[in-house]
């Protein structure tokens, strides 16, 4: 019962962030190095609670009728973690994506360029450019009629405590983005 | 209202809009177009929330914070820093501050939103503060509540302050 006040009076003191600090330092990294040596910060994300297990669900059911699950909701890593680090980990900077990328060869592809299983998409925000998600074609998928264009499937991790999903490369929970293609191949 | 806007950064909407960002960067962005966010900066301009019922929010928030397991209120810390990036005041000072000086895996998000919003602020206008001489103030209260200090027959306030605006008025 006396428990209450004393918390109220804490809660007045600057104390805020006092709860994450009795943890003490909990993150954690692996060694990430591009093909040409440079380090890649990362971080070995926490598994998700009841939250994001639910935030989860409510995604899939939202944005992901047609979507296929490959995984449920899981830590450890995100999209970039999944396309670049195994799965091992978490790649969470924009700027160490784009170190990646030109490291390790990467192209961009050309508009009149189909993209190949294997190929990387890129969903990127209209109006600040910031990567939104990268996630990986796995499947080539027969257009809507026999002379169109291959629809690209791709595998994704939405975020770090999500699950893995294959879907379209068209059905992405994104309003204003593009999409660019990115290759290890060389240009044919 | 103040607190109504607060626990909308609970609600499920909120959650599931802003749960699909690779990057700290991204969710930053999106934060700042989110109607929560803007309800909030808001709600301080009328004077329907206080730094004091945040902080208490948060203290709150944090009972819910347990070693190993993500912390289930991210999301709402990262609202948060976004919507106090651009308030001139020493809480949200120590709460950007606070957040961004973490090594704690649970709130990996928000620490990295927090840093974001630190990176901005620094950017802002440098400016620190403006004298106002207004005569005899009777309300030493009022003063005191909208940030000012006593120098001397004068009262200065933090002049990015909207309060420095209200008072001036």
């Amino acid at each position: 019962m006396w428990l209450r006040p004393l918390f109220w009076w804490l809660a007045g003191q600057s104390i805020m962030f006092e709860q994450a600090r009795f943890l003490g330092p909990t993150e954690s990294s692996i060694v990430v190095q591009t093909r040409a040596g440079t380090d890649i910060p990362n971080l070995v994300e926490v598994k998700p609670g009841y939250r994001e297990i639910q935030l989860y669900g409510l995604l899939l059911k939202r944005f992901g009728a047609n979507w296929i699950e490959r995984k449920p909701a899981s830590g450890v890593y995100n999209c970039a973690g999944h396309v670049w680090a195994s799965r091992r980990t978490a790649i969470l900077e924009t700027k160490h994506w784009n170190t990646i990328l030109r490291d390790d060869g990467y192209r961009k592809l050309a508009e009149t360029e189909q993209p190949r299983v294997g190929d990387l998409v890129l969903y990127i925000d209209n109006v600040h450019g910031d990567y939104l998600h990268v996630g990986q074609v796995v499947e080539l998928r027969e257009g809507v009629s026999p002379t169109s264009p291959h629809v690209p499937w791709v595998l994704s991790k939405w975020n770090s405590t999500s699950g893995e999903t294959l879907h379209s490369a068209y059905d992405a929970p994104y309003e204003q983005m593009r999409q660019e293609y990115w290759t290890d191949r060389p240009i044919e | 209202m103040g607190s109504v806007v607060l626990h909308n950064l609970l609600s499920e909407e909120f959650g599931v809009a802003t749960s699909c960002f690779g990057t700290p960067l991204a969710l930053y962005h999106f934060l700042h177009t989110r109607p929560e966010v803007h309800a909030i900066q808001e709600s301080f301009r009328q004077g329907a929330l206080t730094e004091g019922t945040i902080r208490r929010f948060v203290v709150e928030l944090l009972q819910d914070l347990h070693s190993g397991i993500r912390f289930p209120h991210e999301l709402a810390i990262c609202a948060l820093a976004v919507a106090l990036e651009s308030r001139a005041t020493d809480f949200a000072e120590e709460f950007l501050l606070d957040l961004a000086r973490l090594r704690t895996a649970e709130m990996s998000l928000s620490i990295r939103v927090a840093r974001e919003c630190l990176k901005r602020r620094m950017e802002l206008p440098r400016t620190k503060g403006k004298v106002f001489r207004l005569g005899k103030v009777s309300n030493g209260n009022l003063v005191k509540f909208f940030g000012g200090r006593s120098v001397g027959s004068t009262i200065s306030f933090p002049v990015s302050s909207e309060s420095t605006l209200a008072i001036a008025r």
